[in-house]
């Protein structure tokens, strides 16, 4: 537009002038190894107290930048009588003089990534002795864990970098199975609806939540008992609320879209082999029920509850059921009737009802209201409906013959207390345990959320491709989410010392390395960012378009 | 040190030879450099060094005049202490030397010369030539000489020579490279270090 001389001409781009590190280093490599790590000498200056395991530093190299996590800090001398009779560091002089002189800091890091060009690479060399090392630059960590846009995601900071951004991929997160561990009152919860915050914005999956205690729909209490935003009304018509206890979830101001209700008929023996831990059933107890399942039929539970003695010493003298068998089982099944959601006749279709809506794109939040408390209950409610839907999944995916257009959307499902259903014993069995070994294949990918993930089936852990820890304290815990990690031993150190709430680690497949970070909060910044409804009026007005788009065929609630 | 000082020379050179050099000098006492200063030769490329001794030597005469009492004439006595004819001997201990116009540390080339003026270099000089540290490990090795006590006097006088809080600057660096040479010998490390710095003058 003017004849002005363009100052970029004449100015090399900002780019090369931030390759020059401006900082002052904060060390030099002294040692160390490509499989073990590298140990790095802390300039004098630099405070000890200041490199937390777990941060970022980047080593020069000659030829190339080394990205490399802290897992070690120690104190290290040039000679060990100093530590035997210490010089007087009462004086200032003194003490500036020995620090990084005969005393000083030794941080061992290991080397996860090089930096060269675009795109991160693998290490399989150490840089050579002396090579200055540098905090991690903003610039070096979207570098390597990649920029906001649409299939990266914002799920939290690097340590002691508060504005600095680290991003998952999104895409590849849902990709392979996902775990969220930690000990209770870590931040799981919070941790599991920011990843489903990014999976629903990114449509990367819909989701099928099964919510045990009211943590992801509408209106979640926090410990310190304030209220914050649920899915639903950060993505009004994206997101739909189902209940098992219409009464508890009114209660709590949330209208759901609809009540599920299920019918005993529908229950068959596979629903209650999954309960098997849960409910104290025996071998005989379990080979019983799919006895009655053949001899009486659909109504079998039904009729088993309702029967007396006369029958059931009938069906023990036809069968070759034990006389106490039945009664047992009887017994335990009876609990089945505190679940008003159980009902002895129902028109309802809940697994049509929700495919309905996933198929539509809605994320499903499935509150269990009192029920939450009740383990046996939604251990049978999620295996029921999961079991169905992933029958559903299996026959559209063989239908679509690889065309890919045909295919369901990717579905991701959510489930706590994952040991329940993923235990050693029946992992095997289960639908979960199936959906986690069969990988992506039928478009379905799981993430659990669990406190004790060594209760979990080693195999299905292995198949977990993301996984995100807070902090865990049982060494065999550890141990657990840390198998088949490659560099395990140096996470471990960085896994024991997490914050107790709020910071987690993230391994595998949607990150280049691991990472931890400082959880990003989830307040009134992230709903106007990231939710599409960031307000009230405009979560009603997306409630109400999606209700006209939609029919009110799923809002049984004002009924 | 006042700028009419500067222009006296100490004295002159009686022997030498690289590493070390003998001044001759008249026994005023404001004259004689202390232990540990900086000297310099007057010639066009000055070597530098560091006073590490200061000899007065007798002679029959000041034997007499030790043993004879209070029945010496006054007259005498003064004579003797303004007009000796014995030199006092100063030691210096080379430690750096100017080439192609640059300020070097270490051992000169060529000794200075018989008779060669000797001064006392200024603070600024003193400053200058401990901007560097290198001839710390040449003053460690020398076991001829006090090493230590040469180099708390020379460490202390660097740092005197500076406006505060460069001094403080100065003595930290120069203690780290000590801590350096000295990372075997830590008794000795701790000695000198605690000296340098809480004898500061
Ligand atoms: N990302 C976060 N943003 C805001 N608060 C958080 C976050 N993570 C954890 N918290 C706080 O920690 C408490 C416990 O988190 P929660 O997710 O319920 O733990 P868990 O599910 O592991 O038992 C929450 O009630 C909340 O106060
Ligand atoms: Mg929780």
């Amino acid at each position: 537009m003017s004849d002005e001389p363009n100052l970029d001409d004449f100015f090399p781009p900002r780019a090369s002038l931030d390759k020059t590190p401006a900082a002052e280093p904060l060390g030099i490599v002294m040692a160390g190894s490509l499989s073990k790590g590298l140990d790095v000498k802390l300039a004098g200056k630099r405070l000890i107290e200041g490199l937390a395991v777990g941060r970022y530093v980047v080593i020069h190299g000659q030829g190339q930048q080394f990205f490399c996590m802290i897992n070690d800090v120690a104190l290290d001398n040039t000679n060990p009588l100093v530590e035997k009779s210490p010089p007087d560091m009462s004086n200032p002089i003194l003490d500036r003089i020995h620090r990084g002189a005969t005393v000083f800091g030794r941080v061992h890091v290991a080397p996860m990534l090089v930096l060269d060009g675009d795109t991160p690479k693998p290490v399989k060399t150490v840089p050579s002795h002396f090579a200055e090392v540098y905090d991690a630059t903003e610039e070096d960590i979207n570098r390597v864990f990649g920029q906001a846009d649409e299939e990266h995601f914002w799920v939290g900071a690097p340590l002691d970098m508060e504005e600095t951004k680290i991003h998952l991929n999104v895409p590849r997160l849902v990709e392979r199975s996902i775990g969220v561990f930690g000990k209770s009152g870590t931040g799981k919860s919070f941790l599991t609806r920011i990843l489903l915050t990014g999976v629903i914005k990114q449509r990367a999956a819909v989701n099928l939540i099964f919510d045990m205690h009211n943590d992801y729909g509408w209106e979640i209490r926090t410990e310190q008992r304030e209220s914050v935003k649920g899915l639903k009304q950060l993505f009004g018509g994206q997101v739909a609320v189902a209940t098992l206890d219409d009464e508890s979830s009114r209660r709590r101001g949330v209208r759901p879209d609809f009540v599920i209700t299920l019918g005993y008929d529908e229950i068959e023996p596979e629903d209650i082999a999954m309960l098997r831990q849960t409910m104290d059933l025996s071998d005989r107890m379990i080979d019983a029920a799919y006895l009655l399942r053949r001899i009486w039929g659909k109504g079998w539970i039904r009729r088993l509850l309702h029967a007396d003695g006369e029958e059931i010493e009938m069906i023990s003298g036809t069968t070759s059921i034990h006389a106490s068998t039945l009664p047992a089982l009887s017994s335990r099944l009876g609990r089945f009737r505190r679940f008003d959601f159980l009902k002895e006749e129902t028109t309802d279709k809940p697994v049509e009802k929700i495919l309905e809506y996933l198929e539509a794109g809605k994320s499903i939040v499935l509150e269990f209201g009192r029920y939450g408390n009740a383990l046996e209950a939604y251990i049978l409610v999620a295996n029921y409906l999961t079991r169905r839907i992933h029958d559903q999944y299996v026959r559209r995916m063989e239908q679509a013959l690889g065309d890919r257009s045909q295919e369901p959307r990717p579905l991701l499902i959510t489930i706590e207390e994952a040991h329940k259903f993923l235990d050693p014993q029946i992992a095997r069995q289960t639908i979960f345990g199936i959906i986690a070994r069969e990988l992506r294949k039928y478009n379905v990918t799981l993430l659990v959320v669990d406190q004790r993930p060594s209760g979990i089936d080693e195999e299905v852990m292995s198949q977990i491709g993301t996984r995100i820890t807070a902090l865990l304290d049982n060494e065999r815990d550890i141990q657990a989410v840390l198998t088949g990690v490659s560099g395990a031993g140096g996470l471990r150190e960085v896994l024991a010392r997490l914050d107790t709430q709020q910071q987690a680690l993230i391994m595998g497949h949607a990150v280049p390395m691991p990472v931890v970070v400082q959880v990003r909060p989830w307040d009134a910044k992230l709903y106007a960012i990231e939710g599409t409804a960031g307000d009230e009026s405009l979560t009603l007005m997306a409630d109400r378009a999606s209700r006209t788009l939609y029919g009110d065929e799923g809002f049984e609630g004002f009924n | 040190m006042s700028e009419s000082m500067l222009a006296i020379p100490v004295g002159r050179v009686l022997r030498a030879n690289v590493t070390n050099y003998v001044i001759g000098c008249r026994a005023h006492k404001e004259q004689l450099p202390a232990f540990g200063s900086l000297v310099k030769t007057d010639a066009n490329d000055p070597v530098f060094g560091l006073v590490y001794d200061i000899v007065m030597s007798d002679d029959p005469l000041i034997k007499q005049l030790t043993v004879a009492g209070n029945r010496v004439p006054e007259e005498i006595i003064q004579d003797q202490l303004q007009n000796r004819r014995l030199p006092v001997e100063i030691s210096v201990l080379a430690v750096g030397y100017y080439l192609g116009g640059r300020m070097r540390q270490g051992i000169p080339p060529r000794p200075p010369l018989s008779l060669d003026f000797i001064f006392r270099c200024d603070d600024d000089e003193l400053t200058a030539f401990t901007e560097r540290s290198d001839h710390l490990s040449l003053l460690l090795g020398n076991r001829e000489i006090p090493a230590d006590e040469l180099l708390v006097a020379h460490l202390q006088q660097a740092a005197a020579a500076r406006p505060s809080p460069t001094d403080e600057y100065f003595l930290q660096d120069a203690g780290g490279e000590l801590a350096r040479l000295l990372a075997v010998d830590m008794l000795r490390l701790d000695g000198i270090l605690r000296r340098i710095t809480s004898e500061k003058k």
